[in-house]
């Protein structure tokens, strides 16, 4: 039994809404598969691959933000969050920025005794190197 | 909710540009083909011919263990439960309780498939399986075998407990409605629990792409 109390017009533009989410999930699906493929099989430069990688993940997830979220529905007022949280993103990006893990000369002060450090190139060393 | 979707936004930007730090400022001789990750430089002989490379690479089975076919279906089975999560919504505000049911309990399985083909995944990577000398040096994959591994555990792990945690909400809210809680005109929990849930897939999205396939 239908507990509901919308009007026919009201219940057929939340039908609607369903037609919708499945149009949405197929273009998810789709996304995926070419996400996959192109990883998997374009011949690209790494900044070409990364790219084309970051682009297609911002779609997907835009697109589930904006409708599985109902972003679309909500108030401007919402992305007004985005503010202290974007901010506060970048001053993490900049505090970690001069981090060890950045810091490629720190390796030269480490002997080969010390627990798992990689010396850094000799300029003589036939070696192959790949990026 | 949206307020701490925030908060969740700031957790997962900061694992994840940990992760982009870490990985920019490898050594480029940090892992090889033919050495376990880290060696030093000194114990390889140098008339070898050994491939370096500053981050394992996808698809790379000398360095990297990660099954990415699997995980392209993982992706596939959250994006699935994201779909019955925004249809139980629907189904809700049609007034259509026994659809919610239905759909709810079909987003706690497909949650539940997700968190089990995690789970298979990491102990076939920690346990079951022996990876080349180039991925790890007793040949499984574990948080300590190296950095790509202990970035690789503590992401996809704190996404795995969200994931946890949203099955046992989904859990919570499906037996509420089991219960005949929820009219057209109440049913924000139904929603607010959504919400959460398209948000862990919306960061597997991202977690997958950053993690698997660059």
């Amino acid at each position: 039994m239908t507990e509901t109390s919308l009007t026919h017009e009201q219940e057929h533009h939340e039908e609607s809404h369903a037609r919708m989410y499945f149009k949405v999930a197929g273009a998810l699906l789709v996304l995926t598969l070419v996400e996959y493929s192109y990883a998997s099989w374009m011949p690209v430069s790494f900044l070409v691959l990364v790219l084309g990688l970051m682009a297609m993940a911002s779609v997907k997830a835009g697109l589930v933000a904006w409708y599985f979220m109902h972003l679309k529905f909500e108030g401007n007022w919402v992305y007004m969050w985005l503010i202290p949280a974007g901010f506060l993103m970048m001053v993490f990006i900049l505090t970690l920025y001069p981090d060890i893990g950045t810091q490629r000369t720190f390796w030269p002060s480490y002997s080969d005794e010390d627990q798992g450090a990689t010396a850094p190139l000799e300029p003589a060393a036939q070696r192959s190197l790949r990026a | 909710m949206w307020l701490f979707l925030a908060t969740e936004v700031m957790f997962f930007t900061g694992l994840i540009g940990s992760y982009i730090v870490l990985r920019a400022g490898s050594s480029p001789t940090a892992f090889s083909d033919k050495y376990a990750p880290t060696t030093p430089l000194s114990m390889i002989p140098p008339d070898e011919k050994v491939n370096f490379y500053q981050w394992p690479k996808p698809y790379d089975t000398a360095t990297n263990p990660l099954d990415i076919d699997l995980t392209a279906i993982n992706t596939f089975v959250l994006i699935c439960s994201s779909v019955t999560m925004v249809l139980a919504l629907n189904a809700i505000k049609l007034g259509r309780p026994r659809e919610l049911r239905i759909f709810l309990l079909l987003t706690v399985l497909i949650g539940c498939c997700f968190l089990a083909i995690q789970a298979y995944e990491y102990t076939h990577l920690m346990f079951f399986h022996h990876f080349p000398i180039g991925v790890s040096a007793d040949g499984h994959f574990r948080p300590s075998t190296s950095l790509f591994g202990s970035c690789f555990f503590t992401m996809t792990g704190f996404h795995g407990a969200h994931v946890t945690g949203g099955v046992i909400l989904l859990t919570c809210i499906l037996i509420q409605a089991c219960l005949g809680t929820y009219t057209p005109t109440h049913h924000s929990p139904v929603e607010l629990a959504g919400l959460y849930w398209h948000f862990v897939d919306l960061v597997w999205i991202i977690l997958f792409t950053v993690v698997y396939l660059i």
